[in-house]
């Protein structure tokens, strides 16, 4: 099939001593050039979903295949080659300035102890011009806002020179501007480099206007999967959600409104 | 040039060390017994006693520095030192262990020292792997500190029950010398040295990685669950042998390290070789003044690295913060 870059067949985790799956019958394909979003409440199963995904976690049943090999049994340096990832946290224990942060995307494709290629420096230069980071290049991360930082990151991961870009929850703690700021650059380096793009989020609504796939979780499956507009019916919304909303549409796209208690009739 | 700097300060350094002792030996007859020429007990003293001392001191500083830079890379923390993981402690009790028990001597003292760091490493590391199958560096720590402070309390035992003589000598074997430095302690120690540390300076980019979090490391690219293991192994072998030829010599894995990533950054690769020179030309000086300072008495070389190590750390923690 053209395009598929990972596949998720009928997968189920559960974690070690824990009395249900995690995870259960999941189903989920990733093509290069879309947008796929994960989107679901606290707990739902997304973030054990993105972790088999992303090989550090063997399915207890079904398979999880990244390019034709079982994601787990990748080395992690092939694999960094191929998915670059932004997690969900991050904390430098040492200070170091943005150009080293980014530099280090180039460790999966350098040797051991040889200095940065001309090659690594031009990934890095690029990587830094597209994010429209590299004014800051010269900045200590520890003084970059959070948005600045999460462009840093995400630079990180272009230098990678990935296939697949992955997110996990990356406005977690980001501003209007700087939640939009992400999404479009996401979707942009999508469009542009025919990249797949995977992203974790609890912001429903922009999830709906940026996917091209949407995938909802709910008690650890995969409760819908498709456009914005196929998959958020007041049915499934009122069932995954547990609270009342308001289905609005913005230029053809669901938007959900949480209703207050005295406005729910 | 910062390296070539470097290089030449320590080759000073080791020369005036080799040059100034307790007997007074002027700089030509040092120099033509270096080269195997002139008074056959000045080729003794020079060769088989300052050479080796001052090589030993400059192995055995450079290896407590870039043990002290890994760990802290281990253990995101910069204050972490090579004998926070209960390895002195482990040391401590074997060594005491030993000469109370009448198997002291030359070789005794060391090995039972080197048996009990092992020993030690082993139970940090089970206590670290017990909560699952992946290695917590915060339980390391925990495990660390509860290993040498039971150590502690086991040694305290064995002092109280032994002859005082005997455990003084033990007590002042544990602050640490090179007064037992030859070639054979040299050759032993440079050879089991040489494994770890070509170890940890190959592992420089995986460190740098490391710092990051698990998490990030693992997907840049880094086989986490494996380097922290190997790294764990590695320092804790080096530290062990460090304690078994020279005692518990404190403050060069945490200063040294802790000044170069203020000087020079924190990337490992610049970090990792110049800890190492750092931490031996560092030792070398303290050495100098643990046996010149009151000669002809010896002062233990783990009191001056303190004397000189505590002002420094407290100078580089004030900085720190800015």
């Amino acid at each position: 099939m053209a395009g598929l870059i990972v596949s998720a067949q009928d997968v189920g985790y559960a974690y070690p001593r824990a009395p249900r799956d995690a995870v259960t019958d999941v189903s989920l394909e990733v093509r290069a050039g879309a947008v796929t979003i994960l989107v679901g409440p606290n707990g739902c199963g997304k973030t054990t979903l993105l972790r088999l995904m992303l090989g550090v976690l063997r399915p207890d049943r079904g398979s999880v295949v990244l390019d034709g090999r079982p994601a787990h049994e990748w080395a992690r340096r092939a694999f960094a080659q191929t998915v670059g990832v932004v997690t969900q946290r991050e904390e430098p224990a040492f200070p170091m300035r943005v150009r080293d942060a980014v530099m280090h995307g180039r460790y999966a494709r350098m040797g051991a102890l040889a200095a940065p290629r001309r090659q690594d420096e031009d990934a890095v230069g690029q990587a830094l011009a597209r994010c429209d980071v590299d004014h800051l290049e010269d900045r200590w991360v520890d003084t970059l806002s959070g948005g600045e930082w999460q462009r840093v990151r995400i630079a990180r991961a272009l230098a990678q020179e990935p296939s697949i870009l992955v997110l996990d929850e990356p406005t977690a703690s980001l501003d209007v501007r700087h939640e939009m700021d992400v999404f479009e650059l996401t979707v942009s380096l999508v469009r542009e480099r025919g990249l797949g793009a995977v992203v974790v989020t609890h912001q429903v609504n922009l999830a709906a206007r940026f996917a091209d796939v949407l995938a909802v979780m709910h008690e650890g499956r995969l409760r819908a999967v498709g456009t914005p507009s196929d998959v958020l019916t007041s049915e499934l919304v009122d069932a995954v959600f547990a609270w009342p909303m308001r289905i609005e549409h913005w230029r053809g796209i669901p938007q959900l409104m949480p209703l207050r208690k005295d406005e729910q009739a | 040039m910062r390296w070539v700097v470097l290089g030449v300060l320590s080759l000073v350094v080791m020369g005036v060390a080799v040059v100034v002792g307790p007997a007074p030996i002027p700089v030509s007859d040092v120099w033509a017994a270096l080269l195997g020429r002139g008074d056959t007990v000045i080729v003794g003293i020079v060769r088989d006693l300052r050479v080796t001392r001052v090589l030993l001191a400059f192995l055995v500083g450079g290896s407590l520095a870039v043990t002290g830079a890994a760990l802290q890379a281990l253990v995101r923390n910069p204050l972490a030192d090579p004998y926070l993981l209960g390895l002195s402690g482990g040391a401590g009790l074997g060594a005491v262990a030993a000469v109370s028990l009448g198997i002291g001597g030359a070789w005794g003292v060391p090995a039972a020292a080197f048996a009990g760091a092992l020993l030690a490493i082993v139970v940090v590391y089970r206590l670290a792997l017990a909560a699952g199958h992946v290695m917590d560096p915060r339980v390391l720590l925990l495990g660390g500190v509860v290993v040498g402070a039971f150590a502690a309390s086991v040694m305290g035992a064995f002092i109280a029950l032994s002859p005082a003589a005997e455990v003084r000598s033990a007590m002042v074997w544990l602050l640490g010398g090179f007064s037992g430095a030859s070639w054979l302690t040299l050759t032993v120690f440079g050879g089991y040295a040489a494994a770890p540390l070509a170890f940890l300076v190959g592992v420089s980019r995986p460190l740098d990685l490391l710092t990051l979090g698990e998490e990030p490391a693992t997907m840049l690219g880094a086989d986490v669950e494996r380097l922290k293991r190997a790294l764990y192994v590695a320092a804790s072998l080096l530290t062990a042998a460090a304690v078994a030829v020279a005692g518990i010599i404190g403050f060069v894995g945490l200063v040294v390290p802790h000044g170069i990533r203020m000087v020079w950054g924190h990337g490992h690769r610049q970090l990792i070789p110049a800890a190492f020179v750092v931490g031996g030309t560092l030792l070398v000086v303290a050495d100098l003044i643990a046996r010149t300072a009151f000669a002809p008495l010896e002062m233990p070389v783990g009191v001056v690295t303190a004397v000189i190590g505590v002002p420094v750390f407290v100078v580089l923690i004030r900085r720190w913060r800015d």
